[in-house]
């Protein structure tokens, strides 16, 4: 794992990723910082952060396009198999190097809050739990990147499928509004994702008896509760959407409160995504 | 004769690697399936427990923690429940 960990970051350190990743960071928190607390004078350093937000969509992709998916496209991932270590030691070793790149810039982005307490009131809890905050939230999308990543050997598709993908989790609570909040809204949607689950099933086990067999199941599952209790359907899919939300859970630090619930998800989605990782890539060794 | 042979190994290659994938697949989707369920199970958990234990109160005015004056309120409140009875009270 250490040796993983040591040659990725070399990787991200000889070549101009990490650098341009971490200049478009502090250029966007600069930029956030320059409107609120110098132009404002607001001395609320998390203000600046629940701007910049929405800048890691972007340059969160752009980070984990190339972790898996360059070592397949060069046949490099040959050799991760062949090491003498197990794949989840892989997956760690590259997302701690990925974490380790992300902290860089923050602990420069740390220093803020300080350089502002300097000239005038700032008060400092806030804006180091939102810094935290922040840092938990990129995490999970780099989790999510790395996850979309490893499933595709050309990295700009990575980064064109990751990109849409942390967009729509932004807007999932904007679009909670508008989605059907009846029942059979509800019941629709889980018929459509367990056809989804049924095309994943055969594509995985090449076995189309099972996938059928496993969608025809929960669609009947389904029409059950449908039919027999209607009301528990209600509004789910609108409140799953908004539980889904990554940047939700995160303007709550910015509004002053400190949420476990919150960092509990995304650890949550942390540790889903690299097992899924894990999965994808034990799936080269049997398919 | 040869070529009958060839394909014959050829589906049974076939056969054994679909099961390959049968077996790797099927343990593979379990597992998420599990995890995901542990998981989920787990975000469920920390969002009953009381507000008290998760959430922390960081703002700069304390905006979400109740003040020493306010209990003062509420508790000399309790003893007058006319006051509830006036209009607009």
């Amino acid at each position: 794992m250490i040796a993983v960990l040591k040659h990725e970051l070399s990787g991200y350190f000889h070549s101009l990723t990490a650098y341009i990743f971490s200049a478009f960071l502090l250029a966007f928190v600069g930029i956030g910082a320059l409107i609120y607390n110098i132009q404002s004078a607001v001395a609320n350093f998390e203000y600046v952060l629940g701007y910049v937000c929405l800048g890691l969509v972007v340059i969160i992709p752009i980070l984990t396009m190339r972790i898996i998916a360059e070592e397949r496209k060069q046949k490099t991932d040959q050799l991760l198999y062949s090491l003498p270590i197990r794949t989840f030691q892989i997956v760690m070793g590259k997302y701690i190097a990925l974490l380790a790149v992300f902290l860089v810039p923050l602990c420069i982005v740390a220093l803020y809050p300080l350089i502002f307490a300097q000239f005038g009131e700032v008060y400092l809890p806030t804006s180091y739990g939102s810094l935290f905050a922040f840092f938990m939230m990129g995490a999970a999308m780099i989790a999510v990147g790395m996850f979309i990543s490893s499933l595709t050997e050309n990295q700009g598709f990575a980064a064109g499928i990751a990109i849409p993908v942390i967009l729509l989790n932004y807007y999932s609570v904007t679009l909670a509004e508008y989605v059907s909040a009846t029942a059979s809204g509800s019941a629709a949607a889980i018929v459509v994702i367990a056809v989804l689950l049924g095309c994943i099933i055969r594509h995985l086990t090449k076995n189309e008896n099972l996938a059928y067999g496993i969608s025809f199941v929960v669609i009947l599952a389904v029409l059950a509760v449908y039919l027999a209790e209607r009301s528990k359907l209600e509004g789910l899919l609108p409140n799953i959407m908004r539980k889904l939300s990554l940047f939700e859970r995160f303007y709550t630090f910015v509004n002053g409160v400190f949420d476990l619930t919150a960092i509990v998800y995304y650890i949550t989605v942390i540790i889903f995504f690299l097992f899924l990782c894990v999965q994808s890539l034990e799936k080269r060794r049997y398919n | 004769m040869e070529r009958v042979s060839f394909d014959k190994n050829r589906k049974e290659k076939n056969k054994s690697h679909g099961q390959l994938a049968l077996r790797g697949g099927a343990y593979s989707l379990a597992m998420t399936g599990i995890v995901l369920a542990i998981l989920v199970v787990v975000n469920l958990f920390a969002s009953v427990l009381p507000a008290a234990a998760t959430q922390y109160d960081i703002s700069s005015t304390k905006l979400y923690s109740i003040t020493s004056n306010t209990k003062v309120v509420v508790n000399a409140g309790e003893g007058c429940d006319d006051l509830l009875d006036r209009p607009g009270g």
